[in-house]
């Protein structure tokens, strides 16, 4: 009798045992040191989230400080935004940074080298094939999907097209402008015939027609601008140096990491290479030729 | 019985342990039922979560325009809440149905973000932005809905298990009630089992071995089982090999016994150590025939009751000697339960017995073997007196009655003055009493030989009766002396010589004549003992009787305590009796006085003429 109870107490110990979960400690939380990166709605704010964060994640490693991602609705908002939110850096669309370092004075630091080797990225003016349109002549009075107005393909291009060929006032032109606020949705707005015009970046635009074969299938490409250097790192003036260099060289050499090479690869990019502000004189130029004068635009959208 | 005792402890081993595994199992069973029913609670709480979540996404959708609209950055962490909602969903097992509904829930969720960051984003005129702002708000609804029918579900389902759970956990209860009750029983069940398995056998064994304890060596013990029954079938043997070792112990004490007990001397066992030293622990019947008492008497007393004053004084002596281990031979006088002392050789040692020391003593009653020394001795004695006695009396006969003839022709001459006639006449009277003691001395020496005759002896006694007492001076005035004849008047002649019992009775009666100083009664009586064929004569007397100290020597010769006797009457009288066959006893009366007891058979003739 006694070898049953002894079982059943040896039994009913080890399932206490088994079945006792580390209850977690909470740990306290102490006020550490962050550095808040921004991102701007090059696509779905979520997925801009995602798709930046393995990289924030790895600097935070490399520079033993942890970094904070902090996305945006509007290119237009980051410049207002980046001393307001307390951001150490983001990072910035080319025309967004052209204009915040001419208003804010930031530093760009690197911008990644996509696989198939480029730096730069161009915009895009495209419609549906079924729509008949064409020419900037056929545009008037459609609906036209812009990006941003902080955006050298969603808005730099499009202006600088209508410009081109004789449009001043694109609004009375248009039957509708808009700002869809993402280069992803100015591309699906146009594919689901929500606006007849629409203008983004090449590379989110060949990034989704990788996974949407109806974008190359229904809609065609009109007018590309030149090419602007890709969206890069840049931080505030008076960030610590040494921490600069720090994240400089934690980006630079992230192809040479196993798990730096990686990310990178999902991320779409070889390597980060160095970037300066000079890299940026095309999209400044590009901004006159719109007829955009840095110093006094509006960046914020209507 | 040992293998019944290992497959009975090997059963209820494998039964516990199958209780034990059953109960494991059991409360294994619960508890993961009991985990399911918690994971399925917290399904619920997570969708509920979930649920919370997308709901406050769509508030913040609600509120965006409004001066109570959140932040973006609020919104993003609303909305990443929701995705991390829905993720821990994945972290749990499920079905492929409900793992599909998730996966229809993520995508879905998917849309919702993408129509989120849609309204977020855009800028554009009204009517556009209150579009994009109703489908998301839709697709949120939608989610809602989605989650809602998931969380129904769940409950349904929950309730459903819940109930099974607890069901599940009663009858675990139940069983496990019943089988931690039902162990005590089934324990004492066993133990009563076995306790009586072996009560019963050893019981039958404690009762045969008591039976075989108060002597039944012919008790056997029943058929018993298993090992009990080969310890009956060993006890059995030992029982008939113990009855036939009994037997043959009693044969050899019955043996020994025999030999103890019909053996002619007495043998004793007497305690040599201890507070019982000398103490008497073993005797036979010769033993006690040989003083006088019973077995059972002899067995209260010490060895020393029975020795004479002196020998009881050196027995503790002769008992260190033993001790020493000396076997010791000798005589010593030993006193009979009525006082009379015998005389005893000894033969005895020491004797040890479960260390414990005794001596073993073989007592031989040696009183007719010191008799027939003493009468051989006595013969002797009388031989050479005889010889001496008859040389004497002869060489001193003839020169006596020379001076006897001189003395007589002397005081018959006339000039002899009658002064000295009569002095010589003194010393005739004292010659003839010379010659008178040489007769005797000559008598005694070498007694004629007895010529026998059929004679009455109430006849010769009354004859040495009135011969003794009639015309002599031991029956006179002065001292009176009354006879009393106690005759059998049927008493059967017997042969004899008739002058030698006259001369017998003669002597004793002028003996108790002499005793009688001042008088007193005489008393003569004679029987006949027809078994033994013997004629007693008692003559007693109540005279002064005889010293204690002097009643064995009385028939000794020379011995006397008359101041003029010559100590040779009682042993001629001893020595004529003993000549017809008879004896001659001599004893102090109760009251005064001494008795002489004869008695002589009446076909003494052979052995008579032998003497």
């Amino acid at each position: 009798m006694f070898r049953i109870f002894a079982a059943v107490f040896v039994c009913l110990a080890l399932t206490a045992a088994c079945s006792r979960k580390e209850t977690p400690v909470p740990q306290k939380t102490v006020e550490e040191k962050k550095l808040v990166i921004g991102l701007i709605p090059e696509e779905h704010i979520f997925d801009q989230l995602d798709r930046y964060k393995p990289i924030a994640d790895y600097l935070s490693g490399k520079i033993g400080m942890k970094i904070v991602l902090k996305v945006l609705p509007s290119y237009g908002n980051i410049i207002d935004n980046f001393v307001s939110s307390g951001m150490d850096g983001a990072f910035f669309g080319s025309f967004t940074y052209t204009l915040a370092h001419a208003k804010l004075g930031v530093e760009v630091l690197a911008r990644p080298k996509s696989i198939d080797g480029t730096s730069t990225y161009h915009g895009l003016i495209f419609v549906r094939k079924d729509s008949g349109i064409r020419t900037a002549e056929d545009m008037k009075g459609k609906r036209f999907a812009f990006v941003d107005k902080a955006t050298t393909a969603g808005y730099l291009l499009p202006i600088e097209y209508f410009c081109k060929h004789g449009i001043r006032n694109y609004k009375a032109y248009l039957k509708e402008a808009y700002f869809t606020g993402t280069h992803e949705d100015a591309i699906y707005d146009v594919l689901n015939k929500k606006a007849d015009v629409g203008a983004a970046k090449n590379t989110v635009y060949e990034r989704l027609a990788k996974e949407d074969p109806r974008i190359n299938r229904d809609l065609v490409v009109l007018e590309r601008s030149p090419d602007v250097p890709e969206n890069g790192l840049a931080v505030r003036k008076d960030l610590d140096k040494t921490l600069k260099e720090e994240l400089k060289d934690a980006l630079l050499s992230m192809q040479n990491d196993p798990e730096g090479a990686k990310i990178l690869a999902a991320f779409g990019a070889r390597r980060f290479i160095e970037t300066t502000d000079r890299d940026y004189k095309s999209v400044a130029d590009y901004a006159r030729e719109a007829g955009i004068n840095l110093s006094t635009y509006d960046y914020m959208n209507e | 019985m040992k293998k019944k005792v290992i497959w009975i402890l090997g059963i209820s081993s494998l039964l516990s342990l199958a209780a034990g595994i059953y109960i494991i199992i059991t409360i294994q069973k619960t508890t993961s039922e009991l985990d399911n029913l918690i994971k399925l609670h917290q399904v619920e709480i997570l969708r509920e979560h979930l649920l919370i979540r997308i709901k406050r996404v769509q508030s913040d959708l609600g509120l965006k325009g409004t001066r109570y609209a959140r932040g973006v950055d609020t919104i993003v962490t609303d909305v990443t809440n929701m995705e991390g909602a829905v993720d821990v969903c994945f972290d749990c097992h499920h079905t492929p149905t409900v793992l599909q509904r998730l996966r229809d829930l993520k995508s879905h969720i998917g849309e919702y973000k993408e129509a989120l960051s849609r309204v977020l984003t855009i800028r554009a005129n009204e009517v556009r932005l209150e579009g994009e702002e109703d489908a998301a708000f839709k697709t949120g609804e939608d989610l809602i809905r989605q989650i809602d029918t998931m969380i129904a579900i769940t409950t349904n389902k929950l309730t459903g298990k819940t109930e099974s759970a607890l069901d599940q956990i009663a009858h675990t209860k139940i069983i496990l009630f019943v089988l931690v009750a039902s162990g005590p029983f089934l324990a004492a069940g066993l133990g009563f089992i076995f306790i009586r398995g072996f009560t019963k056998p050893v019981g039958a064994l404690l009762n045969a071995t008591r039976r075989l304890k108060g002597g039944d060596l012919d008790f056997r013990v029943a058929a018993l089982k298993d090992e009990f029954g080969e310890v009956a079938e060993s006890f059995n043997e030992m029982a008939g090999s113990l009855k036939e070792q009994m037997y043959k112990i009693e044969e050899s004490e019955k043996r020994y016994r025999a030999l103890f007990e019909r053996a002619g001397d007495a043998i004793f066992i007497i305690d040599a150590e201890g507070e019982n030293r000398l103490r008497i622990v073993a005797a036979n019947q010769a033993a006690a025939r040989m003083h006088g008492y019973t077995v059972g008497e002899l067995l209260g007393l010490k060895i020393t009751d029975l020795d004479s004053p002196e020998a009881a004084e050196r027995a503790p002596q002769r008992v260190e000697r033993m001790l020493k281990g000396e076997w010791i031979h000798t005589e010593i006088l030993h006193r009979k339960k009525d006082g009379i002392v015998f005389p005893v050789e000894i033969s005895a040692g020491l004797l040890e017995l479960s260390d414990h020391k005794y001596v073993l003593a073989f007592d031989r009653d040696i009183s007719e073997r010191k008799e027939a020394e003493e009468a051989l001795q006595r013969v002797e004695q009388m031989r050479v007196v005889g010889e001496l006695a008859a040389g004497l009396a002869h060489e001193i006969k003839n020169p006596l009655t020379g001076i006897k003839a001189s003395m007589e022709v002397l005081s018959e001459e006339a000039a002899v003055p009658e002064e000295d006639r009569k002095i010589l006449m003194k010393v005739v009277g004292e010659i003839k009493r010379i010659e008178s003691l040489l007769k005797d001395l000559l008598n005694f020496a070498r007694p004629p030989r007895p010529q026998f005759t059929s004679v009455n002896i109430n006849k010769v006694l009354n004859t040495a009766l009135a011969f003794s007492f009639q015309n002599t001076s031991l029956s006179s005035k002065s001292r009176p002396v009354a006879i009393v004849r106690n005759f059998d008047e049927h008493l059967p002649e017997l042969m004899a010589d008739p002058q030698q019992l006259q001369q017998v009775f003669m002597n004793i009666l002028l003996n108790a004549g002499d005793s009688m100083a001042e008088g007193g009664t005489l008393m003569a009586q004679t029987s006949y003992d027809e078994p033994g064929r013997v004629i007693r004569i008692n003559i007693s007397d109540t005279g002064k009787g005889i010293e204690q100290k002097e009643i064995d020597k009385i028939f000794q010769p020379f011995f006397t305590t008359k101041p003029k006797g010559t100590g040779l009457g009682l042993a001629i009288t001893k020595r004529l009796v003993e000549q017809h066959g008879g004896t001659i006893k001599v004893y102090n009366n109760e009251g005064k006085g001494a008795t002489f007891e004869l008695s002589i058979p009446l076909s003494q003739a052979r052995e008579a003429r032998q003497a």
